[in-house]
C-alpha cells in the first residue's frame, strides 16, 4: 500500500512539473533563498508566460 | 546477460529488416499497417541505441563533469536545471506542430513508401542529428540562439542570413497552416462552431489561470478540454440547426479574413488572455490525442488500402505537381528534417538541461518521436481507399469542379471512386461535402476516425471523431499560428528599432499595433493568394514552406558542421555534412524546378506565362480577368521568393565552405568560441 501511495506520489509529483504546476512553489522557494522579494501567484503567473511567449516556443 | 542484449539488438534488427522488406516488396494486396509501425519503431529503436550513442561518445564527446549553463547561470527564471523527462516533454511539445501531420498526408500521393522511407531514414540519420547537434552546441554557448551562433562561429553574414531566414520562414509557415484550416473549415457550419467556441474558452481558460487560480494549468487545462468536447458535441446542433448553420457556413475568403483577425488579436492581446491558454489546451489535447492514434493503430491494426508506389511518382500528381525527387522530400520537411526545430533546440531547451549527456535523449529522442508522429499521419491517409483519398485532397483546378467530373477523373487515373461513395462518407462524418477539401487536415481527420471508429467500435461515433480530430488539428495550427504572429512581431520591432526606436519598444501599443498588422498583413497575403488560387494554394504555398524550413535546416547544418570542424572533429563532419549535402540538392532541384519547370502545373513562371496566354487569347472570362491578372503578379511573387530562398541556401553554403577550406589550407585557426569549461556539482 506504501509502495502504491509512494509510487502516485512520484506520478503526481512529475505531472506538476511537466505542466507547470509547481512553478510558483520553485520560483517562491528560490526567491526566498536569494532574498528577493516575492511576487504574487498571479503576478508570477502573468510575467511567467509573458517571458515564455516572447521567444520562438512553438514549431511548425 | 551481454549476450541476451546482443541476441535481442539482433533481434530487433531483423524485425526491422523483415518489416521493411515487406512494406516495400508487397504489390497488389494491401498490408497491414502495424508492419509499417514496427518496422519504423526498430529503426528508430536501432539509430537511437547505436547511432545517436556514438555522436554522443565519439564526435560531441558529452560531458557530465561539465556544468551546463542551467546549473553555471541558475537564476530560477531563464536558467533552470530541470528534470530530464519533464524537459523532454516540453521540448517535445514544442517541436511537435502540425507539419508531421499534414506533410505525409500530402506526399502519400505518391504512395505510402517514398514518403515513409524518407520520415524514417531522414529522421533518423538528418532531422534527430540536426537537433542533437544544435542542442549541444547551444549548451556549450551559454543556451545562444542559432542567429548568434551563426553570426559567431561563420560571420556577420552567416547571422543575417539566419535572421532573414527566420523571419521569412515564420510568414510562409503561418500562411500555409492558416490555408490548411480554412480548407478544412469551408461549408463545414461544425467545424467552424467547435474552431470558433475554441477562443472563448481560452478566453475564459486564461481569466481562471490569471484571476481565479492563478497558474493551476492542470485544473483549468481540465476545465478547458471538458468545454472543447462540449463545443464538438455541440457543433451537430449547430450544423443541424437551419437558423444557425448559416452563419457557420463560410467560404474560403471570409475564413481568411476570420483567421487573420484572429492572428492580429492574439499578437496585440495580452499573452495570459488568449495565447498562453490556448497553448496550454492545445498542449494537452495533442499529447493525448497522438498517444491515443499510436494506441488505435496498434490496437485496429488496419490494412493499408493506398499502394506503395503510385503512377505520380512521375510528377503528375494532383495534389501538387512535380516528381518524387525532389518533391516528396520538400513536401516532408516536420517529421523527417526540419530546420525551425534548430531554433526551439537553441531557444529554451539548452538553458534548462542539466546534463550534457540528456541532450541526446532531448535532442534526438524527441526529434525521433515526432518522426513517428508523422509515421502515423501516414498510416492515416492509407487506411483510406485511394479513390477517396485523392478525391478527398484533389483541387477542382485538377480534377473537375463537379463531383461528377471529379469522380470520373480520379476513377480513370486507377482508383475507383463514386459520388454515392463520397456522398455516404461526407454525411457518415456529418460534412456536407468531402470532395475537394484540400490541405490535408479533412483527410487526416476521416483517417483518424476511421481508425478511432475502428479502435473502439462505436462506428456510430464517426462523425465526432471526425469533428474531434478536425477540432485537434486547428488547435494545433492556431497555436502555432498565434505564437508565430507574436514572435513575428517582436522580430520585426527589434528590426524597425533600428530604424525609429519608438518602433522597437514592446510596451509601446502603437508599435505593437502596427507591427502585429504587418506581419498580419504579410501572411494574410499569401494565405488570400492560396484560397483563390484554382491549383488549391497547396500546390505553391506548401512547397515554398518546405523551401524555407530546409532553408533552416541548412544554415542549422552549416553551424553544426563548422564548429565540429573547430572542435576537431574533422573526419567526423560527415554525420552533419551528409544531410547537408541532401538537403541542398533537394532544395535547390525544388527550387530551380517551382521557378523554371515548363510545366505550367510545376514552374510559377510557366504557369504565368500560360494565364497570360490565355488571357490574350481571350480563353478567359471578362469576370475573371482582373482575378488572372492578380494571380499572374502573385505567382511571380512566388518565383522571387523562392529565388531569395535559394540564394539564401547558396550565401550560407559558401560563407561556411570558404571557412572550411581556409581552416583547412591552414590559412585561418580555428577559433572555438565555448563557455569556459567549469566542473558540475550536480549529481544526476
Amino acid at each position: 500500500m506504501t509502495r502504491w501511495r509512494e509510487v502516485i506520489q512520484a506520478l503526481w509529483k512529475f505531472l506538476e512539473g511537466a505542466t507547470g504546476e509547481n512553478a510558483y512553489a520553485r520560483y517562491q522557494e528560490d526567491a526566498v533563498e536569494r532574498g528577493e522579494p516575492v511576487l504574487t501567484p498571479a503576478a508570477f503567473y502573468a510575467a511567467n508566460v509573458e517571458k515564455k511567449y516572447s521567444g520562438i516556443g512553438r514549431c511548425c | 546477460m551481454r549476450i541476451l542484449t546482443r541476441l535481442l539488438w539482433f533481434a530487433i534488427a531483423a524485425l526491422a529488416a523483415v518489416a521493411l522488406g515487406l512494406v516495400a516488396a508487397v504489390h497488389g494486396e494491401p498490408v497491414n499497417a502495424v508492419w509499417l509501425v514496427a518496422a519504423a519503431a526498430c529503426v528508430y529503436a536501432l539509430g537511437y541505441r547505436f547511432y545517436s550513442r556514438w555522436i554522443a561518445v565519439r564526435v560531441l564527446e558529452l560531458n557530465d563533469q561539465r556544468a551546463t549553463p542551467a546549473e553555471r547561470l541558475d537564476d530560477g527564471r531563464d536558467f533552470v536545471p530541470t528534470n530530464k523527462w519533464v524537459l523532454f516533454g516540453h521540448h517535445f511539445a514544442a517541436i511537435a506542430g502540425p507539419g508531421p501531420l499534414v506533410g505525409p498526408i500530402l506526399a502519400a500521393q505518391f504512395g505510402y513508401l517514398p514518403g515513409t522511407l524518407w520520415i524514417v531514414l531522414g529522421g533518423v540519420l538528418g532531422g534527430c542529428v540536426q537537433d542533437f547537434v544544435t542542442l549541444f552546441c547551444s549548451i556549450r554557448r551559454n543556451g545562444k540562439s542559432l542567429g548568434q551562433m551563426a553570426k559567431e562561429e561563420i560571420s556577420e553574414i552567416g547571422g543575417w542570413t539566419a535572421l532573414v531566414g527566420v523571419l521569412a520562414i515564420m510568414i510562409i509557415l503561418i500562411a500555409v497552416v492558416a490555408l490548411v484550416i480554412v480548407n478544412a473549415l469551408k461549408a463545414s457550419p461544425w467545424g467552424l462552431f467547435t474552431i470558433a467556441a475554441t477562443v472563448p474558452i481560452a478566453l475564459l481558460v486564461g481569466v481562471y489561470l490569471r484571476f481565479l487560480r492563478p497558474g493551476r494549468v492542470l485544473e483549468a487545462s481540465l476545465v478547458g478540454f471538458v468545454l472543447v468536447v462540449a463545443a464538438v458535441m455541440g457543433g451537430k446542433y449547430v450544423a443541424e440547426s437551419s437558423r444557425l448553420a448559416p452563419y457557420f457556413t463560410q467560404g474560403g475568403v471570409a475564413l481568411a479574413w476570420m483567421i487573420i483577425l484572429y492572428g492580429f488579436a492574439a499578437s496585440v492581446l495580452p499573452v495570459w488572455l488568449l495565447l498562453a491558454p490556448r497553448d496550454y489546451l492545445s498542449t494537452f489535447i495533442k499529447l493525448g490525442t497522438i498517444a491515443a492514434l499510436a494506441l488505435g493503430i496498434l490496437v485496429a491494426h488496419p490494412p493499408m488500402l493506398l499502394p506503395p508506389l503510385t503512377r505520380f511518382t512521375d510528377g503528375t500528381g494532383p495534389i501538387f505537381a512535380g516528381k518524387v525527387f525532389p518533391f516528396c522530400f520538400i513536401t516532408i520537411a516536420c517529421g523527417a528534417i526540419s530546420g525551425f526545430h534548430s531554433l526551439i533546440a537553441s531557444g529554451t531547451t539548452p538553458k534548462l538541461i542539466t546534463k550534457e549527456s540528456q541532450a541526446r535523449l532531448i535532442g534526438y529522442g524527441s526529434m525521433m518521436m515526432e518522426s513517428f508522429v508523422g509515421v502515423m499521419a501516414m498510416v492515416a491517409a492509407t487506411v483510406l481507399r485511394p479513390g477517396v483519398y485523392f478525391a478527398i485532397n484533389s483541387p477542382a483546378g485538377v480534377v473537375g469542379a463537379t463531383a461528377e467530373k471529379a469522380v470520373a477523373t480520379i476513377s480513370g487515373w486507377g482508383f475507383p471512386v463514386t459520388t454515392e461513395t463520397m456522398r455516404e462518407l461526407a454525411a457518415r462524418v456529418g460534412e456536407l461535402t468531402l470532395l475537394n477539401r484540400t490541405g490535408g487536415a479533412p483527410s487526416l481527420a476521416v483517417g483518424m476516425a476511421h481508425i478511432f471508429g475502428r479502435t473502439l467500435g462505436w462506428a456510430g461515433l464517426e462523425p465526432l471523431w471526425y469533428h474531434f480530430a478536425i477540432m485537434f488539428e486547428a488547435l494545433f495550427i492556431l497555436t502555432v499560428l498565434d505564437a508565430g504572429t507574436r514572435v513575428g512581431r517582436f522580430m520585426l520591432q527589434d528590426l524597425l528599432g533600428h530604424l525609429w526606436k519608438p518602433l522597437g519598444r514592446t510596451s509601446w501599443y502603437p508599435g505593437v499595433v502596427a507591427t502585429s498588422a504587418l506581419i498580419c498583413a504579410a501572411w494574410g497575403y499569401f494565405l488570400v493568394q492560396g484560397v483563390v488560387d484554382p491549383l488549391g494554394g497547396i500546390n505553391s504555398l506548401w512547397p515554398l514552406f518546405g523551401i524555407s524550413n530546409q532553408l533552416l535546416a541548412a544554415i542549422a547544418l552549416c553551424v553544426a558542421t563548422t564548429i565540429l570542424i573547430k572542435m576537431g572533429k574533422r573526419r567526423y563532419a560527415g554525420v552533419t555534412l551528409g544531410p547537408l549535402a541532401w538537403l541542398v540538392a533537394v532544395t535547390m532541384t525544388a527550387s530551380y524546378e517551382k521557378i523554371w519547370h515548363p510545366d505550367p502545373h510545376i514552374g510559377f513562371l510557366a504557369q504565368a506565362a500560360s494565364l497570360r496566354a490565355q488571357l490574350a487569347a481571350g480563353a478567359i472570362p471578362a469576370a475573371k480577368a482582373a482575378a488572372t491578372e492578380r494571380l499572374i503578379v502573385n505567382l511571380h511573387l512566388d518565383a522571387v521568393v523562392t529565388i531569395i530562398f535559394a540564394l539564401l541556401v547558396l550565401l550560407i553554403l559558401f560563407e561556411s565552405a570558404r571557412l572550411w577550406w581556409m581552416y583547412a589550407a591552414g590559412r585561418k585557426e580555428p577559433v572555438l568560441n565555448e563557455a569556459p569549461m567549469e566542473v558540475s556539482r550536480i549529481t544526476a
